[in-house]
C-alpha cells in the first residue's frame, strides 16, 4: 500500500516537473512514448523513479511523523549516530551535559531522541 | 582554441607588478603564520574560490600581457589569484584577529567594506598597465561611469565576488580549526530558501553580461534578462538537495556533505541547463561562446566548461547558503545553552 502511495504521488510529482521545464504537451508525449514504443519495458526505470520521489517527498515533508518512524529506520540510525557523535565529542572537550542537552535542544532535537543517546551512557549509581 | 591567443607579452611594468604581488602574497602568508595556524591549507581554500570564479567568469574579464608563464587557463591568470587570495585571507585573519569579539555578521561586513576600498585601488593598477580589459558584453551593461578605468559596477561586483569567496574560506574554515558545530535537529525552509534566494540573485545579477535568459513569458522578468521563473528554479533546486543532503545524511562530516551536495545539484541542474540551451532559453554571449574549446558533454550535449562550471557555481552558492545556515544555528544554540544555564 505504501509503495503504490508512494509511487502514485511521486508520478504527480515527476509529471508536473516535466511539465515545467518542457511544458505540458511535450513532457505527456515523452512518457506516453517511452512506454509504447518500448512495450512498457520502460516502465522498469520509470516506476522505480516515480517511487524514488515519492518516497523522498514522504520523508522531507513528515517532519519527524510518528506513523512514518517504522519505515525511516535508516534516517532515525543517522540523526541517532549525529547526536551521538556530538555528545561524545562535546563531553571530551569538556562541555557539561547539561548544556549539550540544551543545545541539541535549541536546535530542533526532541528530548526523547537525545534521551536514547544519553541514558546509556549515564552512570549506574 | 581562438580564447588562447591574445597578447600575452609582458611589458617591464607589468613584470615588476608580478615579482611585487608574489613577494607581497609570500610575505602577506609568513606574516599570518604569526597569527593563525595552518596558514596554507587556508590560503589554497581561498586560492579554490578565487580559481572558481576568476574561470567561471573569465569570459567577462580579460586578463592581457602578464607574460605565457602566467596563465592557468586561458586568459584565468594564476598570478593575479594568488595576489587576490593573499589580500582576501590577510583581510579576512586581520579583522577576525583584531575585532574578535565582533558578531560574525558585523565582522563580515568589515571585511566586505575593506576588501572593496582595496580591490578597486588594485583594479585600477592592474587597469591602468594595462593588463585587465573587460569583454564587450560588460561594457554594455555599464551604466558608464569609470573610476581610474574601472567601472562604478565594481562597487557591486566585488562584494559579490568577495562574499562568496569568503563564505566558502569560512565553511573549510570550521573543518580546518576544528569547531565543533551542533547538529541541527529540523529544517528551516523558509531561511534555507531565503539565503539561497539572495545567494542566486546575486550572483546571477553579476553574470547577466555572461548569458541571458531569453523567450520566457514577459511578466516574469524581474530586472533586465533576469527571470524569476530561472532563478527560483535554481533557488528550488538547491534548496531541496542541501535539505535533503542534511536530512538523510545529517551524520555526515560537513567535508562529506558538501561534494553530496555538489553531486545532488549538479546531478540535477547539468541536463536542465542542456534542456533550456536547446530550447533557447538559456544564450550564452559571444564571449562566453568564444571561449569554448568545442568540447561537449555526451548524452546533455553541452559544452565542457558549461559542464564544469555548474558545480563550480553551485559550490559557491552552497557555501554561501550553508555559512550563514551554520552561523544561524550555531548562535542560536549556544545563546538557548546560555539562557538555560543562567535559569
Amino acid at each position: 500500500m505504501k509503495f503504490t502511495i508512494d509511487t502514485l504521488v511521486g508520478a504527480a510529482i515527476l509529471v508536473v516537473l516535466m511539465s515545467i521545464f518542457l511544458t505540458p504537451g511535450p513532457a505527456m508525449s515523452v512518457i506516453y512514448y517511452s512506454v509504447v514504443c518500448t512495450a512498457g519495458i520502460s516502465l522498469v526505470i520509470w516506476i522505480p523513479l516515480a517511487t524514488g520521489i515519492g518516497r523522498m517527498a514522504r520523508y522531507i515533508f513528515s517532519r519527524g511523523d510518528e506513523t512514518l518512524k517504522p519505515s525511516m529506520t535508516s534516517v532515525s540510525a543517522n540523526r541517532h549516530q549525529a547526536i551521538e557523535t556530538y555528545i561524545r565529542d562535546a563531553t571530551c572537550k569538556g562541555t557539561p551535559i547539561e548544556q549539550i542537552v540544551q543545545q541539541l535542544r535549541a536546535l530542533g532535537w526532541s528530548q526523547q531522541e537525545i534521551d536514547r543517546v544519553i541514558v546509556p551512557h549515564e552512570p549506574v549509581h | 582554441m581562438t580564447a588562447c591567443d591574445f597578447d600575452k607579452v609582458a611589458s617591464l611594468p607589468i613584470i615588476l607588478f608580478e615579482v611585487f604581488v608574489l613577494v607581497g602574497s609570500v610575505g602577506a602568508l609568513f606574516v599570518l603564520g604569526k597569527l593563525t595556524n595552518h596558514v596554507l591549507k587556508r590560503f589554497f581554500v581561498v586560492l579554490a574560490g578565487v580559481l572558481i570564479f576568476e574561470v567561471f567568469t573569465s569570459p567577462m574579464w580579460l586578463n592581457y600581457k602578464l607574460g605565457p608563464w602566467a596563465y592557468i587557463y586561458q586568459d584565468v591568470s594564476w598570478v593575479l589569484g594568488v595576489g587576490w587570495s593573499a589580500l582576501i585571507l590577510t583581510i579576512v585573519t586581520a579583522v577576525d584577529h583584531i575585532f574578535s569579539r565582533w558578531s560574525t555578521g558585523r565582522r563580515f561586513a568589515l571585511y566586505l567594506v575593506a576588501l572593496t576600498a582595496l580591490v578597486f585601488v588594485l583594479e585600477a593598477i592592474v587597469v591602468g598597465l594595462g593588463i585587465r580589459r573587460y569583454s564587450p558584453e560588460v561594457l554594455e551593461t555599464v551604466i558608464g561611469v569609470f573610476v581610474a578605468g574601472v567601472p562604478l559596477e565594481a562597487l557591486y561586483y566585488v562584494p559579490v565576488f568577495m562574499t562568496l569567496v569568503i563564505c566558502l574560506y569560512k565553511y573549510w574554515a570550521f573543518r580546518i580549526d576544528g569547531v565543533l558545530l551542533v547538529p541541527s535537529g529540523r529544517t528551516n525552509w523558509g531561511r534555507n530558501l531565503l539565503l539561497t534566494a539572495g545567494g542566486v540573485l546575486l550572483f546571477e545579477l553579476m553574470i547577466e553580461p555572461m548569458v541571458v535568459n531569453a523567450n520566457f513569458p514577459s511578466w516574469s522578468y524581474i530586472y533586465n534578462d533576469i527571470t524569476f521563473v530561472m532563478t527560483g528554479l535554481w533557488v528550488v533546486l538547491i534548496s531541496l538537495a542541501t535539505i535533503a543532503v542534511d536530512r538523510f545524511f545529517v551524520h555526515w562530516s560537513i567535508r562529506r556533505r558538501f561534494v553530496a551536495y555538489i553531486l545532488a545539484v549538479g546531478a540535477l541542474a547539468l541536463p536542465l541547463e542542456s534542456v533550456f540551451i536547446r530550447a533557447g532559453y538559456r544564450v550564452y554571449g559571444p564571449s562566453a561562446e568564444a571561449n569554448f574549446t568545442g568540447f561537449v558533454t555526451p548524452i546533455t550535449n553541452v559544452a565542457a566548461e558549461i559542464a564544469f562550471a555548474i558545480p563550480l557555481y553551485m559550490a559557491l552558492i552552497i557555501a554561501f547558503v550553508r555559512f550563514w545556515e551554520i552561523v544561524g544555528d550555531q548562535r542560536r544554540a549556544e545563546r538557548l545553552a546560555q539562557a538555560g544555564a543562567a535559569v
